[in-house]
């Protein structure tokens, strides 16, 4: 084990236990975690748990995400934790020195890399706080709206499920187009290769350019047969709940209130989540109903 | 020194010392997805700190060795 005292360096990253016994009371990772931010604002903070849902989203706040110990533990969150350090010093650095309002959009169009046909649509998706120059405390919240709206919502990224959803295809199917989707993969900052997106924008104008087809084509029909047809029909999307139906899936929503499985769906078969607020720029948050 | 070469530091906060003992290093070092990219991690044992203000002062001292290298280096 590497010995603290020994370090000559700030960390970058810290990953901090929420549920802790210490010095004779039971103390929350994240009170220790708002001292540090406090203290040190450069760095950047991640909670983890045993028990996810026993942590409230106030004290969630206080880190850019949350992880199960075990998610880190078997190392599949790592790239995650790689993504968020090089982002938040990226942030810190340039937000550091006191830029100009009017400058701060274009900054943040060029640390994500965005299209310049979503440019319009990304810039008016950023709340009002994060466009007048920033204070100390800033680069974390907009780390937080960063990792956990932009990249974690539906809107202008989509993940790989919603990909494959856009695309007709199960999530199995997806490699089978991935390489064509490679100029469309967002590659701005916090990006990890443990949960790749893409710009939705991109994807639907390189589908329609791979197969030339007509805008009024769909978007699930030009997928399957990017993948090469009716050969690979077991990796064709089925709508949950409808085991015999030939509909294409269009939405991916909650499996139910627990919030913890996505599935492939019909728009028709789902309800807003109720606790998710539409914003600009995102789609609403969905969950499947039919009985 | 550019992100992309330079070692990322990261901590990790803890209570367990057997959880801070068992934790899988490796994993953190060499992500299979970043091959290019490497990581020291840091376990530090929070029952060996006697209060918040002691963990501080652990993260001061550090910011303090990296100015004094930062200064030697110009």
């Amino acid at each position: 084990m590497t010995k603290p005292k020994k370090k000559k360096r700030l960390p970058d990253l810290v990953v901090i236990d929420q549920m802790l016994q210490l010095w004779g009371d039971v103390q929350r990772g994240s009170s220790l975690a708002a001292v540090i931010h406090d203290n040190h604002p450069e760095i950047a903070l991640v909670g983890m748990t045993g028990d996810d849902a026993a942590v409230e989203e106030l004290q969630k706040s206080k880190f850019i995400d949350f992880y199960q110990r075990n998610e880190i533990a078997t190392g599949d969150c790592i790239p995650d934790l790689y993504a968020i350090a090089d982002g938040y010093e990226t942030l810190t650095h340039f937000f550091g020195s006191g830029k100009a309002a009017s400058a701060i959009p274009s900054g943040i169009c060029q640390f994500v890399k965005c299209p310049k046909s979503d440019e319009d649509t990304f810039v008016a998706s950023i709340p009002g706080t994060f466009k007048s120059p920033w204070d100390t405390g800033t680069s974390h919240t907009f780390a937080r709206w960063i990792w956990n709206d932009l990249l974690h919502r539906p809107g202008l990224l989509y993940d790989a499920l919603e990909v494959a959803t856009l695309l007709g295809l199960k999530l199995q199917g997806l490699p089978l187009i991935e390489k064509h989707l490679e100029k469309c993969r967002y590659s701005g900052i916090f990006a990890s290769s443990h949960g790749p997106r893409w710009w939705v924008s991109l994807v639907r104008d390189e589908i329609r350019k791979l197969t030339k087809a007509n805008m009024s084509q769909p978007l699930w029909e030009l997928g399957r047969t990017l993948a090469g047809g009716d050969k690979h029909k077991a990796l064709f999307s089925k709508c949950h709940g409808r085991p015999n139906s030939s509909e294409a899936p269009t939405v991916v929503a909650f499996s139910d209130g627990t919030k913890r499985t996505r599935v492939q769906a019909a728009m028709a078969d789902t309800i807003p989540v109720e606790t998710d607020s539409s914003s600009s720029g995102f789609e609403q948050t969905r969950q499947y109903v039919r009985s | 020194m550019s992100t992309k070469t330079r070692k990322l530091q990261i901590w990790w906060m803890d209570d367990e010392p057997d959880r801070l003992k068992n934790f899988p290093k490796d994993a953190i070092q060499k992500p299979s997805h970043a091959p290019k990219r490497q990581a020291e991690l840091t376990m530090v044992d929070l029952k060996a700190h006697n209060s918040i203000g002691a963990v501080l002062k652990l993260l001061d001292e550090a910011k303090k060795k990296e100015a004094v290298a930062r200064s030697r280096s110009y």
